[in-house]
């Protein structure tokens, strides 16, 4: 598997460039948020699947992957509002969200405030409890005293560590490439300031998810290291009609379990169109 | 030194529908602060020791919103003809754009000035407050509309909803209330059994339950800092952070050991930090 089955464009949204893949496929869009530290390549492994299922689009979420980032749009609440301006500006309707790892707290808020403008959602896979229920890595970074302390890291060292398993760089070259470059130049450091806007933000996403009414199914990595499947069963135990899944991976289920994600997607997408049919 | 809140004079302006506005004003600056008055208050009714703090670095407008106190014409019960009342003041005052300090009612009716006429409101300061249709909002809990919503209110049970429980809370109260009350002269008009009721209503109806309408202020696009009390037994601390989700650009703030009426009792913490709010530079 190499990245050419996805075919990047840029697009200006917000005053930010922002990159994205678009499979051109029919049925219904279908978008997806880049995971950290990786980028929308996350998903070279379900795209060839799930196009027979809709239209896929998936796009580096700003200040992560390939896409330029801004202060401003790094928290969970900004950056749900920026995915309501991406979906406008390049006409998508109103798409099925995918929304693993950090893209998930960002869906749900953008889920909370503006119902009408996903048709139904699916995030797993990223920090969303409060009071703040991750772990391991994730945690310290969240913990740390300020970003500065990521500036000097040699991240072709430490983020090529954190995506081998899910690109190892001899089989997958370009992608673990993609992953790496993503984050260098203190992208990274600057990439931390979403997650650390957790213990605010994470406070304010609990009281809106009672309201969320668009349909969700939540997903959880059965041994994710860094987000307790807890988190996922706190979603499905507050938005109303939600489904969870636990998934058997580590935490990059998307590559780890390709098949079942695609499954997973598929399914729901099928399901919550022809529900909407009827 | 500036005049104080407590010896400022009553002042009235006319707006074209004919309501004679009362209001006090106060301070100097660029774009100026304006009030919205809890359920059942007056000009008196704002603490002294707030408004002095707050017009220390800017001008600080409070009125009474038609029919209300000094005001002339009828209360009305809706929130949203509360907010077209309030713009009718802004713009009989020729203030052009304001930032806004709703209180209690007053920030459901600075929330919906924020919805209608956006292009007049800079920044919003949320004081005890929820968005419209959150369930749970429909009207207050008995012990409290018992004690406020009475014909005639005292101050113990003034103290009792607009204060926490503890010594220290209660204290607060008794000072914020003498402090309300220092002033002897040319007090201004005391609200009627017929504001009580329209606003009450108005209460009631913006909180019937309504799960879209949550959805409305998100289109706030003002930066926001929406603050309550820990103890608000009013308005739940919980609509705080609610409100505060559903708004793109909202921080929050609750403080501590205090109830509704917090921005009487941390007086000074609460002046200070809605005067970082409205000085953040973007």
């Amino acid at each position: 598997m190499n990245a050419s089955i996805m075919q990047t464009h840029t697009v200006l949204v917000d005053e930010l460039q922002i990159r994205y893949a678009d499979s051109g496929t029919d049925g219904p869009v279908i978008l997806f948020t880049s995971p950290w530290p990786e980028s929308l390549f996350a998903f070279r492994r379900v795209w060839p699947a799930l196009a027979r299922t809709g239209r896929l689009v998936a796009l580096d979420l700003p200040g992560f992957g390939h896409s330029q980032g801004r202060a401003d749009v790094l928290t969970p609440s900004a950056m749900g509002g920026f995915l309501g301006q991406f979906i406008t500006g390049l006409g998508l309707g109103t798409p099925h969200l995918v929304a693993p790892d950090v893209g998930a707290s960002a869906a749900l808020f953008l889920a909370a405030r503006s119902p009408d403008a996903i048709r139904s959602l699916v995030a797993g896979g990223g920090g969303v409890a409060w009071p703040l229920d991750v772990t391991g890595t994730l945690a310290d970074i969240i913990a740390a005293p300020g970003i500065e302390v990521f500036e000097d890291q040699d991240i072709r060292a430490t983020i090529g560590v954190t995506v081998e398993p899910a690109a190892p760089r001899a089989q997958e070259p370009d992608v673990w490439e993609d992953y790496v470059s993503s984050y260098e130049n203190g992208r990274f450091a600057e990439s931390t300031r979403y997650v650390r806007s957790y213990p605010e933000r994470l406070r304010l996403l609990r009281d809106l998810l009672p309201a969320i009414r668009v349909p969700v199914h939540v997903f959880a990595a059965a041994d994710d290291p860094l987000v307790p499947v807890s988190n996922g069963e706190y979603l499905a135990e507050r938005i109303p009609g939600s489904k969870l899944t636990i998934l058997p991976a580590s935490h990059f289920a998307w590559e780890e379990v390709p098949d079942q994600f695609a499954a997973l997607v598929a399914d729901w997408v099928t399901r919550a169109e022809k529900d909407a049919g009827q | 030194m500036a005049t104080s809140y407590s010896e400022l004079p009553n002042e009235l302006v006319s707006a074209p529908s004919g309501v004679g506005y009362a209001y006090r004003d106060t301070g100097e600056g660029e774009v100026p602060l304006v009030l919205l008055q809890h359920f059942r208050g007056n000009l008196d009714s704002w603490d002294p020791a707030l408004i002095d703090a707050l017009a220390a670095n800017r001008r600080v407008i409070t009125f009474d919103n038609t029919g209300v106190g000094g005001s002339t014409g009828v209360t009305p019960d809706t929130i949203g003809q509360m907010a077209r009342d309030a713009i009718a003041f802004i713009a009989a005052m020729d203030l052009g754009q304001v930032d806004l300090l709703g209180f209690s009612i007053g920030s459901f009716v600075a929330q919906e000035m924020a919805l209608i006429r956006p292009a007049i409101v800079r920044r919003v300061v949320l004081a005890s407050s929820a968005p419209q249709g959150a369930a749970g909002m429909h009207g207050w809990a008995s012990e409290v509309i018992g004690a406020v919503g009475k014909p005639q209110t005292s101050p113990e049970e003034y103290i009792g909803v607009f204060f926490a429980p503890s010594p220290s809370s209660r204290k607060a109260g008794q000072e914020s209330v003498q402090r309300q009350y220092a002033r002897t002269e040319d007090r201004d008009a005391a609200t009627t059994w017929a504001t009580r009721e329209a606003q009450y209503d108005a209460v009631c109806t913006w909180g019937i339950p309504d799960h879209g309408a949550l959805q409305r202020v998100a289109a706030i696009g003002q930066p926001v800092f929406v603050a309550n009390g820990d103890s608000d037994p009013m308005i739940l601390p919980h609509y705080t952070y609610l409100l505060a989700g559903l708004i793109p650009q909202a921080g929050v703030k609750i403080y501590p050991d205090s109830a509704h009426g917090f921005l009487f009792q941390h007086h000074a913490e609460f002046a200070a930090d809605v005067e970082a709010f409205l000085s953040e530079s973007c």
